[in-house]
């Protein structure tokens, strides 16, 4: 860990942050061949913080919360940078990153019985990263009984002995969320948790993500595809689309005031049971992946307002009243 | 024209993916046996039962017995190509004819569901822990020598190798949206079954009917090798290595051993052909 | 158009062994009209949406299509309740045979259902292709070459091939990204006002029902809670279940607070 101790002053900035990624790009292949996955993608996670990630399917979100935990694709080349807790991802080893996983960062998948193996016992998933790290045995079940209490499962010492089929759905995301706070790290990613879940349910497990995270200080980067539950619970916002990150703005005020053309289309796509009953209005073509998408702004195909201008270049990030926005006239958006 | 360097190893690239050289030569060697067998009296240098005492158990490479003699004299050469008849069909015979009634128990056993999947599965069962040389052999010893029977024998021992399959498969393909889909726009279970069911499973069943042919080919052999099977003088590849046996005692392999290769050569053409179908079948099942 | 339901479901009932998975449903849909089933998982609402398209056979109840019962396996009656009604699912790449052109899977159920030649079908095949936006490339190209959306337009392309007076949807645009989504949306009502074609539109999604229908049951294990206008549902919902499906929409500002009092008022015991 040499390295680090040769960082500039800008770098203590974001050692503090509980992850950084800055100019991130992906690629699969090399040379004319390559296939692009993300390009330039800058997040930024403070401790204790809320962060969303919102995108449509291709739009990079979840390879852009994987690269967290330096999981890239066979074969995948990336650029920028990746810190979590001031560790450098992309230059870490296998045992740095080993340990980056183990200690520092947790993820939980959309679907939580894929994420258990099914012929374990709870309570060997939830002790089985404590006694990677060297705990005794005996105190790491006190530590996932104590844990599988504090996310609200009945009857906890009976749970340690049951298999993942025995849960539904909503309670095994509990374990599951259990078990990646189990090793106290600094940063959650959640990678659309609940969107295998009822809605009820949802609720539910939103607010014990949100109670856990707030007591421990744990920075948390949510995925997700639907934007009102990012607005809801984050505070901050990032708007994904085609591999980039389009805009970037504070969870109430993606609502009010969408900066973004995508945003703004994604929002009068979407129909709502708050107030008045309003038409939709449905975003000609089809979500595309970087790899597929046009020179420039990677959304002018569908935008309502583009023109020439839009085919020049990637529109830079630029402020735009509260939020950062990718696009060259979020004038017109807002309007 | 316009194609570049780049774009010219991609391509070669994929072409190589999808047939390996093993599989090409697999198929190669099948087709070489296939035609030779077909054309045996166009190219056969020698009648295939034309014996001559004075030329027995020649090596290869005798003048005017490419392949030598057996011990009787018999050009080897011309007798491997007439033996690729009987030693291809009947193994086929048995593959179409196991085919057809695997897929039938199978599919029925499958869709048919309750009592008479019950009763499809344990028959199976029952049939596939009976050796399938030993059947063969009891029906030989009923019906005399011959190949029809033992075919037949053969065919009824490997039903519930594909049955099995079919059916495990017909389940799982079954429970897939679009069969679901067909019931509810009217579709009866006939017509769901044999227009989607049966066409999607085409690759599993080529794929499994390979492999039977390989072992329809073995068994065959043994049987032809223990004098059960093809009635002499006809060749067919097992009796040639059955009727070599004094020859090896003598010190001249090779009118046993070029038959025993041809053998050779062709189940393991038939299996590399096999897996790759099935390869290519789990590659697909990736991709959706 | 007839004053009389176009389906009339009364006392339905489902047991799956000891469970009972739909409990004495009942609703009317006139012709024309958007009925949405709301519930989540183990509501019932999916396997009420299966015995309307006879892939479950109810334990007890009756399902009536244009005034007269559908009973039975038989042909006849299978050809009689597919003719009437037809399903679209949720997962539109499943729902297509993968080696089958989207365009031959659109003209198989008229091969069943109606008279008419290759060409007659083929005919109405490029009409119904321009209906639900699809160009005749896409109708030409196997399941796999299209994106989710088009599938689903496919998917419903096929099903109102035999002009059907009800098309049962469960959890149709489920599956779709927000902006296909709207698409969908969009194209299933121009169908609604262009066809007069009914639906009943089965979702968990509130948002999207409130959008799609014009009356609503709301159901949970099995039965239903809730029934009446879509609007007044969501405004003035009556039951506690309905009152925590609402509340547990994530939206700016959101009450977890609120909705955990919801599932007390609902369930006192937990």
């Amino acid at each position: 860990m040499t390295v680090q101790d040769k960082k500039t002053a800008a770098d203590t900035a974001t050692r503090a942050d509980a992850l950084g990624i800055a100019g991130l790009g992906l690629a699969i292949g090399s040379g004319e061949d390559a296939v692009p996955l993300l390009d330039g993608v800058t997040v930024r996670v403070g401790r204790g913080e809320t962060v969303g990630l919102v995108g449509e399917s291709g739009s990079g979100k979840s390879l852009t919360a994987r690269s967290a935990l330096g999981m890239f694709p066979r074969g995948a080349r990336a650029t920028g940078s990746v810190t979590v807790g001031g560790v450098d991802v992309l230059a870490a080893g296998r045992a740095a990153l080993r340990d980056l996983r183990r200690t520092r960062a947790s993820m939980i998948f959309q679907d939580p019985r894929a994420a258990i193996n099914p012929v374990r016992r709870v309570g060997d998933y939830l002790t089985e990263g404590l006694r990677a790290r060297g705990v005794p045995s005996r105190e790491a079940a006190a530590t996932a009984l104590d844990l599988l209490e504090q996310v609200g499962i009945r009857d906890p010492r009976g749970a340690l002995r049951r298999h993942p089929h025995e849960f539904s759905g909503g309670m095994l995301q509990r374990v599951v969320i259990a078990g990646a706070l189990s090793t106290g790290p600094e940063l959650l990613l959640a990678d659309e948790p609940t969107t295998a879940l009822d809605v009820t349910t949802q609720a539910e497990v939103i607010g014990l993500l949100k109670g856990m995270q707030r007591t421990r200080g744990t920075g948390m980067l949510f995925v997700t595809h639907d934007l009102d539950l990012a607005a809801a619970i984050c505070d901050r916002v990032y708007v994904m689309y085609a591999g980039r990150i389009v805009e970037e703005a504070a969870g109430t005020a993606l609502f009010s005031a969408p900066a973004h053309p995508y945003t703004k289309a994604l929002l009068e796509a979407s129909p709502s049971v708050h107030g008045d009953r309003t038409e939709i209005r449905a975003i000609r073509g089809r979500p595309r992946s970087l790899a597929e998408a046009p020179s420039g702004c990677a959304f002018r195909d569908r935008c309502p307002l583009a023109d020439d201008d839009c085919a020049v270049a990637v529109p830079a990030v630029r402020a735009h009243g509260t939020s950062a926005v990718a696009c060259v006239r979020p004038e017109e958006v807002t309007r | 024209m316009t194609l570049t360097i780049p774009a010219l190893r991609a391509r070669a690239a994929r072409r190589r993916r999808r047939r390996p050289l093993g599989v090409t030569l697999a198929v190669a060697f099948l087709l070489v046996a296939a035609v030779t067998g077909a054309l045996a009296p166009l190219l056969a240098p020698h009648s295939p039962n034309a014996t001559s005492l004075l030329d027995s158990l020649a090596p290869p490479g005798t003048a005017g017995h490419l392949l030598g003699t057996d011990s009787t004299g018999r050009d080897v050469l011309s007798r491997l190509m007439y033996g690729a008849r009987l030693s291809l069909l009947a193994p086929l015979g048995v593959v179409l004819l196991s085919g057809i009634l695997g897929t039938a128990a199978g599919l029925l056993a499958a869709r048919a569901g309750g009592w008479v999947d019950a009763v499809l599965s344990r028959a199976m069962d029952i049939v596939f822990s009976f050796p399938s040389l030993l059947l063969a052999m009891l029906v030989v010893a009923v019906f005399g020598p011959g190949l029809t029977a033992p075919i037949c024998a053969l065919a009824v021992s490997y039903t519930p190798f594909l049955g099995r399959v079919v059916r495990s498969v017909a389940l799982q393909e079954g429970a897939r949206p679009y069969m679901e889909s067909y019931r509810a726009m009217g579709f009866g279970e006939l017509w769901t079954t044999v227009r989607h069911l049966l066409p999607n499973m085409t690759p599993v069943l080529l794929a499994q009917s390979a492999l039977s042919f390989g072992y329809a080919m073995v068994d065959l052999a043994s049987l032809s090798y223990l004098g059960l099977g093809v009635r002499p003088p006809a060749a067919d590849w097992g009796s040639m290595i059955s009727q070599a046996q004094s020859a090896i005692l003598q010190g001249s392999p090779w009118s046993g051993l070029i038959p025993g290769l041809a053998v050779l050569l062709t189940v393991v053409s038939v299996n590399v052909l096999g897996e790759h179908i099935g390869g290519s079948i789990a590659r697909r099942g990736e991709g959706t | 158009m007839t004053s009389e339901p176009v389906l009339a479901v009364s006392s339905l009932v489902k047991r799956f062994g000891d469970v009972t998975a739909v409990d004495g449903v009942g609703f009317e849909l006139m012709p024309g009209a958007s009925l949405g089933i709301v519930g989540e998982s183990g509501s019932g609402k999916t396997t009420t949406a299966r015995i309307l398209a006879g892939l479950d056979a109810p334990t007890s109840g009756t399902v009536l299509l244009d005034g007269e019962p559908v009973t039975g396996r038989s042909r006849r009656a299978r050809l009689r309740r597919a003719r009437l009604l037809q399903m679209i699912f949720q997962d539109p790449y499943g729902s297509f045979d993968p080696r089958q052109s989207i365009a031959a899977s659109i003209a198989e159920p008229m091969r069943l259902h109606l008279p008419g030649t290759a060409a007659d079908r083929r005919a109405r095949v490029a009409e119904l292709l321009d209906q639900v936006g699809l160009s005749e490339r896409a109708g030409a190209s196997l399941p796999r070459d299209l994106s989710g959306g088009q599938r689903q337009r496919a998917a419903i392309a096929r099903a109102l091939g035999i002009r059907p007076r009800v098309l049962v949807l469960d959890e149709a645009v489920a599956a779709l990204d927000v902006s296909i989504q709207a698409q969908i949306l969009t194209l299933l009502d121009g169908l609604r006002r262009d066809t007069g074609i009914a639906y009943v539109f089965v979702s968990h999604d509130l948002a999207v029902v409130r959008h799609i229908t014009d009356t609503a049951v709301v159901m949970r294990h099995g039965r239903i809670v809730e029934r009446g206008d879509t609007e007044r549902i969501l405004r003035e919902p009556r039951h506690p279940y309905t009152r925590l499906l609402l509340d547990s929409i994530p939206v700016p500002g959101w009450d977890l607070d609120r909705v955990a009092r919801d599932r007390r008022a609902l369930d006192p015991s937990s």
